[in-house]
C-alpha cells in the first residue's frame, strides 16, 4: 500500500506532497484511517481541496471556479438584499455603535455572516440573518449568498478582508448544502443498491458511536436504512466537508488578529424529497409559488430518481442520514478546534425543528423556522443560555416544535 | 432593482401630487366636486346621478367626466406605484417583524396588494366603461363590487403595519 512506503521521504518537498497525494487518494477511495485524516487536516490546503472536490464531482477545474455563480435575477436580488443590510450596518456604526467608552454599548456586537441560502434567501422569506440582524445591539455585516458552495467562499476569500475590516466580534458561517445539493450533485453520492460504504469508514461510525443521541435522538432504523445509499463519494465529501471548515476556522484563530472571536457553524435540518407544489394556500400563499418558480423537486428528488432510487420513505431515509452525519461532522469539527482554541466555535443544531410540514421547498424552511433557528443563534451569540452539551446549541431543544 | 425601487418611489409621490392638483383645481377653479372616490363606491343609481351631474358641468366645452377620465387613466399608473409601495413597506416591516405570527401577516400583505391591484385594475376599466359611454339615462356600472374589497385589503394592510409598528415601538 501506497502509505506504507518509507517515512524518510515525508519530510523533503517532494515527499511530503506524496504523502499528502497518498493520503487523499485514500480519502477519496474511503481507506483513510481517523489518524491519516488527522494528518491530512493539519497539512492540508485551498488547492488540495479544491483537487478533492474536483476528484468527487469529476469536476473541471474552470467549472469549479464557476460553482457560486447564480443565474443573474437571483444574484442580483441576493446583492440587493446584501447592499441593504449593510447599509443598516454602516448607520449602526456612523452613530457609533463600537465605543468602548460607553458602557451601555458594551453588549453590542459585531457579526459578519458567510454562507448560504439559509442565511440570504433573497426573496419573501425571513431568513436566518434577517432574525439575527433584527437586534438592536447587532450590526450584522453579510456576505452570504443563496447558492455559494462553501468551496468558493473559501476560495474567494471574500470573508478573509472583511474579517480584517470589520475584527467582528462573531462570525457565522453556513454552508455545504449547495455542495451537496447544488447542480444535481446529490446524484453523485449516492447509490442505487445498499453498500457499506458507511461502515468501512472508522472516522463516520465515530461520528455516530459519539453522537449525544440521550439529546438529539437517532432514528437507528431510518438511519441504518438511509446510510447504505451513501456513496464512497458521499464518505469522502463528509470528510472534506471537515477539512474545509478546519481549515477555514483555525486559519481565522491562528492568526491572532481576531482576539476572542467566536465563531458559529450552522447545520441544517432533514429535508423532505419532494414534487408537491403545495396545493392552494392563503396564509402560506407563498409555498406553491416559490416550489413552482424556484426548483423544487430538482435538488433531491430528481438527483435520487436520476439514480434509481424512487421510493419515498427511502428517499427520506437517505436524507435522514445524511444530515445526521453533516451535523455530526460539523459538532466534531467544532470539538477539535475548541481543544486547541477553547470557547472558540459554537455549532447550532436545526435537527428536527422544521419537521415534515415545516418546509417551504425541499430546502428552505418555512420563515417561523427560520425566524426560531435565528433566534437560538441570538442565544448562542448573547450566552443567554447554555449549550445543550458542549458546544452545541439546539434549535428544537431550545424551542421546541409545537 | 435598486433603481427600479427609487422609480417606483418617485412615480408614487408624482402621481399623489398630480391627483391633488387636479382635485384642487376642480374644487378651486372649475367649482366643482370631483369625488372619484365617491364614483367608485356609488351603486347605480348615485353613480348615474354622478355622472349626470358631471356631465351637465361644463367649462370651456370640456364637462367633468372627461377631467374623472384623465384621474382614472393616471390611476392605471398609481396602481403600478402604491402595489410597489406597499410590497416595499411591507416586506422592510416584515424583516424587522420577529413575532412569526406578525411577521406572517406582513408577508401576505405582500399577496393582499397584488390583489388590490388587480381589484383597482378592474375597477378602472369599469369606470372607463362607465364615464366613455355615459349619455344621460344610459345603465351605469357600478364598479363597488370590487372598490370595497379593494379598500378592505388596504385598509387590512395599513392595520398589519399600524399592529407591527406599535409592537415595536411599545417593546
Amino acid at each position: 500500500m501506497l502509505l506504507s512506503k518509507p517515512p524518510e521521504n515525508k519530510d523533503s518537498p517532494n515527499g511530503h506532497d506524496k504523502r499528502k497525494k497518498d493520503l487523499i487518494d485514500n480519502l477519496l477511495r474511503n481507506e483513510i484511517s481517523i489518524d491519516q485524516l488527522k494528518e491530512l487536516r493539519n497539512t492540508i490546503n485551498e488547492n488540495d481541496l479544491s483537487v478533492i472536490i474536483q476528484r468527487i464531482y469529476d469536476l473541471n477545474e474552470k467549472y469549479i471556479l464557476q460553482l457560486s455563480v447564480l443565474d443573474s435575477t437571483l444574484r442580483k436580488l441576493d446583492d440587493l438584499k446584501n447592499s441593504q443590510r449593510n447599509k443598516r450596518f454602516y448607520e449602526k456604526i456612523k452613530n457609533r455603535f463600537r465605543d468602548p467608552d460607553d458602557p451601555r454599548k458594551k453588549n453590542n456586537k459585531i457579526i459578519l455572516a458567510e454562507g448560504d441560502s439559509w442565511f440570504n434567501y433573497p426573496i419573501i422569506l425571513t431568513d436566518v440573518i434577517d432574525r439575527i440582524a433584527m437586534e438592536k445591539n447587532f450590526a450584522v455585516y453579510s456576505l452570504a449568498s443563496g447558492g455559494d458552495w462553501l468551496l468558493n467562499m473559501l476560495t474567494a476569500r471574500h470573508y478573509v478582508e472583511e474579517l480584517s475590516v470589520l475584527h467582528p466580534d462573531v462570525f457565522l458561517i453556513s454552508g455545504g448544502g449547495n455542495d451537496l445539493v447544488g447542480s444535481s450533485r446529490l446524484a453523485a453520492v449516492v447509490q442505487p443498491t445498499p453498500g457499506k460504504e458507511y461502515a468501512k469508514n472508522t472516522w463516520a461510525v465515530e461520528l455516530i458511536s459519539k453522537a449525544r443521541q440521550d439529546i438529539i435522538p437517532l432514528n437507528r432504523q431510518d438511519f441504518m436504512t438511509g446510510v447504505q445509499y451513501l456513496s464512497k463519494d458521499f464518505i469522502a465529501l463528509l470528510m472534506f466537508f471537515n477539512l474545509q471548515y478546519f481549515l477555514l476556522i483555525t486559519n481565522i484563530l491562528k492568526s491572532n488578529k481576531f482576539t476572542g472571536i467566536k465563531i458559529i457553524t450552522q447545520g441544517y435540518d432533514y429535508p423532505i424529497p419532494s414534487y408537491y407544489k403545495g396545493g392552494l394556500r392563503i396564509w402560506n400563499w407563498y409555498v406553491p409559488l416559490i416550489r413552482k418558480f424556484f426548483g423544487h423537486g430538482s435538488w433531491l428528488k430528481t438527483p435520487l430518481a436520476m439514480r434509481g432510487i424512487v421510493d419515498p420513505e427511502m428517499q427520506r431515509r437517505i436524507l435522514y442520514a445524511m444530515i445526521y452525519l453533516f451535523n455530526e461532522m460539523m459538532i466534531e469539527t467544532g470539538r477539535i478546534i475548541n481543544y486547541k482554541f477553547p470557547g472558540s466555535v459554537y455549532h447550532v443544531d436545526s435537527r428536527g425543528s422544521v419537521g415534515l410540514k415545516g418546509w417551504t421547498d425541499e430546502l428552505h424552511p418555512m420563515p417561523k423556522h427560520f425566524l426560531r433557528t435565528g433566534s437560538v443563534f441570538v442565544d448562542c451569540i448573547r450566552q443567554t443560555n447554555p449549550p445543550a452539551f458542549d458546544h452545541v446549541y439546539l434549535v428544537q431543544k431550545t424551542h421546541p416544535s409545537k | 432593482m435598486k433603481s427600479l425601487i427609487l422609480f417606483i418611489k418617485i412615480l408614487f409621490v408624482l402621481l399623489i401630487i398630480f391627483f391633488l392638483i387636479q382635485y384642487l383645481y376642480a374644487y378651486f377653479i372649475l367649482k366643482a366636486d370631483l369625488n372619484i372616490f365617491g364614483l367608485e363606491t356609488a351603486d347605480r343609481n348615485d353613480g348615474g346621478m354622478m355622472l349626470y351631474q358631471w356631465y351637465l358641468f361644463r367649462t370651456n366645452g370640456v364637462d367633468l367626466i372627461h377631467y374623472a377620465r384623465v384621474n382614472i387613466i393616471a390611476d392605471f399608473f398609481f396602481i403600478i406605484a402604491y402595489v410597489g409601495v406597499i410590497l416595499i413597506i411591507s416586506y422592510a416591516l416584515m424583516q424587522k417583524e420577529k413575532n412569526p405570527f406578525l411577521n406572517n401577516l406582513l408577508r401576505l400583505d405582500i399577496l393582499l396588494a397584488f390583489i388590490a391591484g388587480i381589484l383597482d385594475i378592474i375597477e378602472n376599466i369599469i369606470l372607463l366603461y362607465d364615464t366613455g359611454n355615459y349619455y344621460p339615462g344610459e345603465y351605469f356600472i357600478s364598479s363597488m363590487w370590487v372598490s370595497y374589497p379593494k379598500w378592505i385589503l388596504i385598509i387590512w394592510i395599513i392595520l398589519s403595519w399600524l399592529i407591527s409598528l406599535s409592537k415595536r415601538i411599545s417593546s
